[in-house]
């Protein structure tokens, strides 16, 4: 059987969500030996072109911020059968995203100081605003153990399902103390769950790296939030360290309460 | 019935002895609040405990389980096999023992569920009075079950020094007689005991629900406009069926494993209260609104079920999943709301469905 061929290419991003790959330690020879990797430059020695594989899945990490990006990316596309949004960066825009609520000329000056003529971005997007998505794994990073699932179910033909539930449910099976029940907040009844509630278990709030669930009730988790101290601009600050501009207007204003 | 005394000191070596014999799980303290769990250090038991997360549900129906494991290349099926010892169950709470009778009936109901009584079938349950509400959102005396009842084998009583147990079946009586740590129950410890379930009583008399019309009640209230209301307070989070004694919903999956290899059927906790709950082949999903999923809960909790088994009520009143609500959303709310929606209106909202050629859903 011709093995599946995957490439793994990143955009602007930490590379911590290639890292999950690495730290499937126990599962990673099962791996390479199901799939073939044919690029992937944070583990590889390989000296040749970047873009230029032609593969069946594409894991894609990062966010799209430069015109450089954007063509790599379509090149990519065109390259690929798959595509995977791979992580909050790629799946949401995520953290890179913060910038495109400020002043892009203030922010590359703050950031690259003198040499900010050579420096030429545009704003932050995730992949799927550039080419088509078939798939996402959420999260930053990735959860390591559904990215194996992931990449064994690709190689068997199986469905992919995408968690549904939002992190409460998770943080339950799991006999967290809720957060809000310590007198902290936490947005893990409006995410998406797939996380195994990590932040809550080791005793911190979510703050939405996996995007929004479903249907999520944003009334009231406005209201808890308020009653738990946290006003609109606060609110807005939680929602942009990953979702800055993953969440439409309307729905964000249904959150924060301010426009 | 048959009583007999345990002091206070000889609860650590029959917990000890116990857990020689058994899977030993018990209520100990984790970050602040209690859990239910499999205890190797019977010093880490607290007796003491208000209530715990999650229900001891999970002894024997896990938050996940394999249920078979497939090998890809030959099609050997296996199903792992449980770890040899049986599961003993020490200080279980009255709403939780009625919660494992409830779910006894949900598992047991033909075809039984194999995996659930595989483990369930040689449990050895020890109850504990509750002497005191454990949270403000409890409610079991509304739905009686503040009450020993369900399936132990032992029921502990706190009295001074100690408790009073009572014995019930052959293991009971086995159990007790090997272990030579009880005393026989003199008169000054059943005048103590008969106090202590007098204070009982007095302390859990609670709101009394409308039990014996709960079912018609909340059936008649399907149509009401109030379930849309209560929504407004639902995240549908699925926390309160994961806290839950009585639930016993489960998704299947198969996972492939083992570099595909292997495929596992897992078998995990799911919840009405997901939206992807109700959906089937096609996309089509009979309950895509947050009030229909949560009508439905309550429905299941009030009606449905406690009609199919014969029982008044299918919640236990454990008071989890109003702790657990950020939406501060609790059965008793419904279930006394139910009673509200006047007759009048139902037959009003009825007429308008028929006029308009929609006969009521059941
Ligand atoms: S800690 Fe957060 S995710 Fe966990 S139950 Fe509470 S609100 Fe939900
Ligand atoms: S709890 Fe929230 S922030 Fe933390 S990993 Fe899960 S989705 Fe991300
Ligand atoms: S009723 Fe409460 S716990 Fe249950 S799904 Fe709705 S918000 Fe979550
Ligand atoms: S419905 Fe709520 S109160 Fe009733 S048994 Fe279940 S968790 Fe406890
Ligand atoms: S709900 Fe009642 S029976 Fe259950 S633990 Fe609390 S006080 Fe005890």
């Amino acid at each position: 059987m011709k093995k599946l061929r995957i490439a793994f290419y990143s955009f602007t991003s930490c590379e911590g969500c290639q890292l999950s790959l690495l730290e499937c330690e126990d599962q990673i020879l099962d791996i390479v030996g199901a799939v073939e990797i044919v690029r992937f430059r944070e583990a590889s020695s390989f000296k040749g072109g970047e873009f230029d594989a032609d593969a069946d899945v594409s894991f894609i990490e990062g966010s799209i911020s430069t015109a450089h990006d954007e063509a790599a990316l379509q090149t990519v596309r065109m390259r690929s059968k798959k595509i995977v949004a791979f992580g909050a960066c790629a799946d949401l825009g995520g953290v890179n995203a913060i910038r495109n609520r400020q002043d892009a000329e203030v922010v590359k000056e703050r950031v690259y100081g003198k040499y900010v003529k050579w420096i030429h971005t545009s704003a932050v997007r995730p992949v799927s605003a550039v080419v088509h998505v078939d798939y996402a794994l959420h999260g930053c990073p990735v959860d390591k153990d559904e990215l194996a699932r992931f990449l064994f179910g690709l190689v068997a033909g199986r469905r992919w399902a995408e968690p549904v539930a939002p992190v409460c449910f998770e943080c339950k099976l799991r006999q967290n103390v809720c957060i809000f029940h310590k007198g902290g907040t936490c947005l893990g009844p409006i995410v998406r769950g797939g996380c195994r509630a990590i932040c809550p278990a080791y005793g911190s709030g979510c703050d939405g790296c996996r995007g929004l669930a479903p249907d999520p009730n944003l009334p009231l988790m406005r209201r808890i939030l308020r009653d738990h101290g946290l006003g609109p601009d606060e609110i807005g600050r939680r929602l942009d360290l990953f979702n800055a501009s993953a969440v439409p207007d309307a729905m964000r204003r249904e959150l924060t309460g301010r426009a | 019935m048959r009583l007999l005394f345990l002091p206070e000191n000889h609860v650590l070596p029959l917990a000890r002895l116990l857990a020689a014999r058994y899977r030993f799980w018990g209520p100990a303290a984790k970050g602040g609040a209690f859990v239910f769990e499999e205890i190797a250090d019977v010093s880490r038991l607290r007796l003491d405990y208000s209530t715990t997360l999650l229900p001891p549900k999970q002894a024997f129906l896990p938050p996940r389980e394999i249920l078979a494991r497939i090998d890809i290349e030959t099609h050997e099926c296996r199903s792992p096999a449980r770890p040899g010892k049986p599961i003993a169950l020490f200080g279980v709470h009255p709403c939780d023992l009625h919660g494992l009778a409830h779910l006894d009936l949900a598992m047991g109901e033909p075809p039984a569920d194999a995996p659930y009584w595989r483990a369930r079938k040689d449990a050895f349950i020890v109850g504990l009075a509750c002497v005191q509400r454990c949270m403000p959102e409890s409610f079991c005396d509304s739905v009686e079950s503040h009450r020993a009842g369900g399936p132990f084998d032992w029921m502990f009583t706190p009295v001074a020094g100690g408790y009073v147990v009572e014995l019930r079946g052959e293991a009971g009586e086995r159990e007790a007689s090997e272990s030579g740590l009880f005393e026989v129950a003199g008169e000054s410890w059943k005048k103590n005991y008969d106090e202590t379930r007098d204070r009982i009583e007095k302390t859990f008399s609670g709101r009394r629900l409308n039990l014996a019309s709960l079912s018609s009640d909340l059936e008649r209230s399907f149509q009401d406009g109030w379930w849309e209301k209560l929504a407004d307070r639902c995240f549908s989070c699925g926390a309160c069926t994961a806290v839950c004694p009585t639930c016993v919903c489960f998704d299947v999956q198969d996972e492939i494993a083992e570099g595909c290899r292997m495929a596992e059927r897992c078998r995990s906790w799911d919840s009405c209260l997901i939206r992807n709950f109700a959906e089937v082949a096609g996309g089509e999903n009979f309950r895509k609104l947050r009030s229909e999923r949560l009508r439905h809960r309550m429905m299941r909790q009030g009606a449905y079920l406690a009609g199919r088994f014969g029982l008044p009520v299918f919640c236990v009143g454990c008071g989890r999943c109003p702790h657990a609500c950020l939406g501060k959303i609790s059965p008793l709310e419904a279930f006394e709301h139910s009673r509200k929606f006047p007759i009048r209106r139902y037959a009003q909202r009825l007429v308008e469905h028929i006029k308009n050629g929609v006969t009521r859903h059941e």
